[in-house]
Parts: C-alpha cells; structure tokens; sequence
C-alpha cells in the first residue's frame, strides 16, 4: 500500500517545508505526522517520505530507528511505556514492568491478542521529580505503585 | 594567516582549516579513524582528541577550524592557537577511547583480513593499553552480506560511519545507514535493499578495521604477503590510481591509490575487480594459424615467417597497422615510427574499443565511457599517421599488424573488411578472444597489469604504468616486440633497451611529451605541455 498524506495533513506538511531551511530538516515532523495518521511507520511510509524530502530511505530510516518514539510495528489502542532510567529504576520501574508483563499475559515490545494493550520499556521521559512513570498513549501517569497502576488499567476500555 | 603551535611545530596555516587536516598536511600525526579527508566531519570516533591551550576540555581536532585571535589575545603575543597532542592528558584520552572502542571487538586478528594494515591494531599498539577492565560478555552479531560483494563484520566495526557517509556523499546513493542507537547500533541496509552502486568496493578500502569486507579478497591471503604496486587502472580514458597487491604473480586485489590529479582517493568496481577478467595471460608462446589450428613456433620462426609474408606480399609499402589504446604510449609509439619509416602513405587506424555510458557521482567522480584507457596517448603518439579504418582496406592489403583490445576490441564492418582484405594478420596479444582469433600468426606480449610505461589520460595526465606482474612463458614486453618487428622491417637495430629509453625518444620527438620522462613523473604523474 502507498502512503499518502491526508489532505488537511498535506496542508501541514506543506507549511512544515516553508519553515525550515531545506527539506532534510523536515524528516523529525513530517515523520511526527504520518505516524500520527497511520499509528506506525511502514517501509512503504518511509519510502514515500524519503521521496517527498529527496533522502535515501535508508537516511530517514537512521532517524526513524535512532528515536524510540518512532515505531515500525503495529501497536494496540493503548500504548504503555515504561520507564527504564536511573530516576525510575531506582523507584521500582523494574517491579512496575513486571507487574505488567503478567498482569496483560505479554511481553516487552508485544501487544495483547484482543489489540488492546502494547508494552514498551523506553528510556528517560523526563519526569524524574514523579518517579516511577508510565506513559499510556500521550498521557503520563505519575508516582506510581502496583496498586494505582491496576487501578488506571482498569479505567481503560 | 593565524599562526599556530601543535607541539613544538608552528605553523603558518589557513584561517577555517580543521586542525587535523592541519597538522596531517604538515607531516604530524594524530590519530584518527572517522575523520578522512574525502568526507564530511562527524567527530564520532573521540580518537584525534587533543589539548588546546585556553579551551576547557579536550576537543576533536578533526572538528576544530583554525581562526585568528585578535592581537590583545594571541598566546605567547603570537600563537593564535598552541595544541598539546602528547601531554598527559591526552594521553590518558587515547588509552580510554581505545578501550572503550574495543569493548567489544573479537580481538580475532589472527583470522581477521585487516590485521597488518588495522587502525586499531596500530593505535592500540602505539597508544592503547595491553588489558581491558571490560569483564562482561561481548555483545556477538553474526556478519551480514550487505550487497556488491561486501560484507560486514559488525563485531568489528567501531561506528565511525565512513562507509554510511561515503554513500551518502560520494555515491550519492545512500544505501548504508545507522541502525538503532547506543548499544544497539549498527550498519546496515534498509529493509534487505542492498548496497548496489558502482563505487561500493571503496566502504572496504576506507574502512580504518576489519568491519567491511569484499567476498573476493576474504581469507584469500595475509597482508604481509602482498607486493604492493602503486599503478595506473586502464579499464577506462579516467586513469584512476591503484594500487595492485599480488603475491606469488598472482592479483589478490586492487585498491585505490590517492592522487588528487587523477581520481581523488576512490576507484570504480570495474576498475576493483578487472584483475578477474584477465585471470592469466594464457597466450604463452608465439602462434602460429596452420589449417585453423594453432601451433607453437619459437620467436624466430615467427619473425622469419612475418619478413617472408611481408615480401611475398608486395613488401613494407603495402603494410597496414591497428594502433591500440589499451596498451602504452611506447608500444604505439614504436607501431608509428615503424610505419612512418617502412610505408610511404598513412595506413595506420586505431582499433575500435567497445565503449559504455559516461558515469559522474555527486562529489565529482567520473567512470568513462570510452574503455580505451589510453585513448589519449595513443592519439598523441599517432596523429600524423593515422587515417580512417576503412582507407586501409582499400588498394594492395600487405601484412597486418596489429596490437588486440584485451577482448574489449569492437570488430565492427571496417575491422571486418580489413581483416579480410589482409593476406597475413600478424597480432600482437597477451589473451585469447574474439579479435585475436581471427590473427594467422599470434606474437605474446605482456598483458593487463603486465605492461610498463606511460599511459595519457583523458584530461592530457601522463602517468607511469608499473607492471604488477611478471611475464609468463616466452612473452616479451609489448615495446619490446614492436622495436624487434622495427628491426626486422627496417634494417635499422633498436637502440632501446628499457621502456623508459621509448619514453625518452617520445620527449625528444613530440613537443607536448617534451617534459615527460619515466624519472619526473613519480607516482602522480605529469600534464601534458599545452594542455587545453
């Protein structure tokens, strides 16, 4: 399947080529913007993307695969990061995966069989102060314990 | 010019310039793996650190431009920048960096091809330490052939990323990239698309370890054993730099050999693999065409048989010659003069090469399209002899004489008609193929990689071809049996007694050449007088 981008979203792409200086500069947003439409970067998306910004695929592929945010690969409807830096480590991060891993039957970097749930470990996201942290799809949820988290899991649908 | 100290050296040098380059220039050695002069500076190896008086830390001097300082604040009241590459403190630098670099090398060099010409076999050495504190287990990846014939070793690569930047600068194709990031990082392709350019061999040739690897060289031989020839690629009119590495006269590989007049630092794969083409020189004694097979006769034989068809056929006036662009300025040289005295007329062409597209990269790289390498040369050393194909078959057709393509010879309607028209073809070859089968009588003469002398390159750079082999069999060299053919034809004796003495005569005989002599070109070559 080709990719193309949605028509409002072309409008912002077209506005991202005019605020920055060349295209190389847009890979970081415009691949913001098609996983933001597809949920995941697919080869096709990436090669597609390449051609609009004139880069090999293999040079936006480098910035796909250097930043964890990026995905390749299909993920449920709620995406659950962990933390796994210093700050959150030593506030029972570990524990914290664990505990997801058997409570969604799943593991690291799987998605449940009903598509409901993704488990990610990521590194630092930069709420230190409010150890140990989980991102579920763009929220953060913050100083944690075992029972707070079954308690949020238990909100999602 | 900011005046700068690196050590105890000044050095008056180019405001803007990277201090690495500087101090290479200058002869000072700094080690460095990411850094090479053909690609952009990334600064990602740590290994050319220095220390720079006034600077707080430690700065890559491959990425640290030179500039001027105003006069209220030179060093010393005159030093615009003073470099430390010796103190403790770099010191200390360079034995951290390696360590770290080698967390998890193999340390394999006794199985690894790159061990004797290994940066970090030699920086270890030099700089390192003997012992690593790392105890934990190395991280193991299995190699992956990447395509182009080069495959990587990724427990031995130290992610400099010359090879990603090489794609993407030089090629322009950007196959190669940097996969994951930190511990997880390594080279590789995108999604099984693989390397797939002209220029691919180079990621090998400039990669500092044992990481990427052509299939054609691997655990072929030890590096110690090689005898390394810096010469000329004839593949093409570009004239790349090479340097040929044979051991037992038989070609390991060819790498490229910098010469910014010529091809810069890199070389083509046609050029990297040609030794392939010309396994052998199979031709190993004069042969002669007797009832469509042929037979082995001695040198003198051939001469005699060549003095008697030239009489039986009207004698020299009616001689025709196929000069040939893929041998040496002297071979066709010594073709011309032989002509020039033995015919009346012109009746010497050039023999037609097959020829392919013009190929030119984003940095500047050009593969020719004309496969004649010395097309050039040959033109220089024939001009006023040499006339149309189709004018030599025409009248009395005497013998023959012609020097063979290498089997890139394209035998087009003249070549065709010549070849039937003349009575006796007598060619001077090193293989057999399509051209010189069609010979009654085949002399053997040095071949690709064994032939000496000067050779023109299309933009008018006269460069020292060095043979990288030895002649097999009763081969001669080629300029050798076209001055014997002189003295057979003409009566007059040979007065050369090397290539170069031809090289010598061509100074003394055509004006643009009037420079040039074996001595002064070195490894780099000379330009042409007159040159457009």
């Amino acid at each position: 399947m080709s990719f193309s981008f949605t028509t409002d979203r072309k409008k912002r792409f077209k506005a991202l080529l005019q605020s920055y200086p060349d295209k190389r500069s847009v890979a970081l947003p415009a691949l913001h913007l098609a996983q933001e439409q597809e949920g995941y970067l697919t080869r096709e998306t990436i090669e597609a993307l390449a051609h609009m910004l004139e880069l090999a695929p293999a040079d936006l592929m480098d910035t796909v695969s250097f930043y964890t945010m990026f995905r390749t690969r299909p993920t449920g409807k709620y995406l659950l990061q962990t933390c796994s830096t210093l700050a959150c480590s030593l506030n029972g991060a570990d524990q914290l995966t664990d505990h997801l891993q058997e409570k969604l039957h799943i593991k690291v970097g799987e998605t449940t069989p009903d598509g409901k749930f993704t488990l990610l470990k990521v590194e630092c996201l930069g709420s230190c102060g409010t150890a140990p942290v989980l991102r579920i799809n763009d929220d953060y949820h913050e100083k944690l314990t075992l029972g707070k988290v079954d308690r949020i899991l238990a909100k999602l649908k | 010019m900011p005046l700068i100290k690196i050590d105890d050296r000044e050095l008056e040098v180019q405001a803007g310039d990277k201090l690495l380059a500087v101090a290479l220039a200058a002869g000072l050695e700094i080690p460095h793996y990411c850094y090479h002069p053909a690609l952009s500076v990334t600064g990602s190896c740590r290994m050319c650190l220095v220390e720079i008086e006034g600077m707080p830390r430690l700065q890559t001097s491959c990425s640290v431009p030179v500039s001027e300082l105003p006069p209220e604040k030179k060093v010393d009241g005159k030093f615009d920048m003073v470099v430390h590459t010796q103190s403790e403190k770099v010191v200390a630098a360079r034995k951290l960096v390696l360590e770290f670099l080698l967390l998890n090398h193999p340390l394999d060099c006794p199985v690894c091809d790159q061990a004797g010409e290994c940066f970090l076999q030699d920086y270890s050495f030099q700089h390192g330490n003997a012992h690593s504190r790392f105890i934990e287990d190395k991280r193991v990846r299995a190699n992956e052939d990447l395509g182009s014939g080069v495959v990587i070793n990724h427990n031995r690569c130290i992610m400099c990323t010359r090879c990603v930047r090489f794609t993407r600068e030089i090629a322009g194709t950007g196959e190669l990239y940097v996969q994951n990031r930190g511990y997880n990082n390594k080279i590789a392709v995108f999604d099984s698309v693989p390397l797939d350019n002209p220029l691919a061999g180079n990621v090998a040739d400039i990669c500092p370890v044992g990481a990427l690897l052509l299939k054609d060289y691997i655990h072929t031989t030890r590096f110690w054993h090689l005898s390394q020839t810096p010469s000329v690629c004839t593949e093409c009119t570009a004239g790349c730099n090479i340097t040929v590495d044979a051991a037992n006269n038989k070609i390991h590989r060819i790498i490229s050999r910098v010469n910014e007049q010529a091809n810069g630092h890199f070389i083509c794969d046609y050029g990297r693999y040609a030794h392939n083409k010309y396994v052998e020189a199979t031709i190993t004694s004069p042969l002669l065409k007797v009832e469509d097979s042929w037979k082995e006769v001695s040198w003198e034989e051939a001469y005699q048989v060549i003095k008697d068809q030239v009489v039986a056929t009207g004698g020299g006036a009616n001689l025709r010659a196929l000069a040939s662009p893929v041998y040496p300025n002297e071979t066709n040289f010594l073709l011309a003069n032989l002509v020039d005295t033995v015919v009346e007329k012109k009746s010497l062409a050039l023999l037609p090469i097959q020829n392919g597209d013009d190929q030119t990269f984003p940095a500047g790289f050009r593969i020719s399209g004309d496969k004649g390498g010395n097309r050039r040369g040959t033109e220089d050393m024939t001009r006023k002899l040499t006339v149309k194909p189709q004018t030599l078959f025409r009248g009395d057709v005497g013998v023959l004489l012609a020097l063979d393509g290498d089997g890139r010879t394209a035998i087009d309607g003249d070549v065709e008609k010549l070849l039937k028209a003349s009575p006796f073809t007598v060619i001077l070859a090193s293989n057999m193929n399509k051209f010189t089968e069609r010979a009654n009588l085949i002399l053997p003469v040095a071949g690709p990689f064994q032939r000496e002398g000067t050779i023109t390159n299309d933009r008018g750079l006269v460069q020292w071809l060095e043979p990288a082999l030895q002649l097999t069999g009763e081969a001669k060299p080629d300029w050798q049996v076209v001055a014997e053919l002189g003295q057979l034809l003409t009566g007059q004796a040979s007065l050369y007694t090397c290539a170069g003495d031809v090289t010598w005569k061509i100074s003394q005989t055509i004006a643009a050449y009037s420079r040039i002599t074996r001595f002064k070109l070195g490894k780099k070559g000379q330009f042409v007088q007159g040159i457009k």
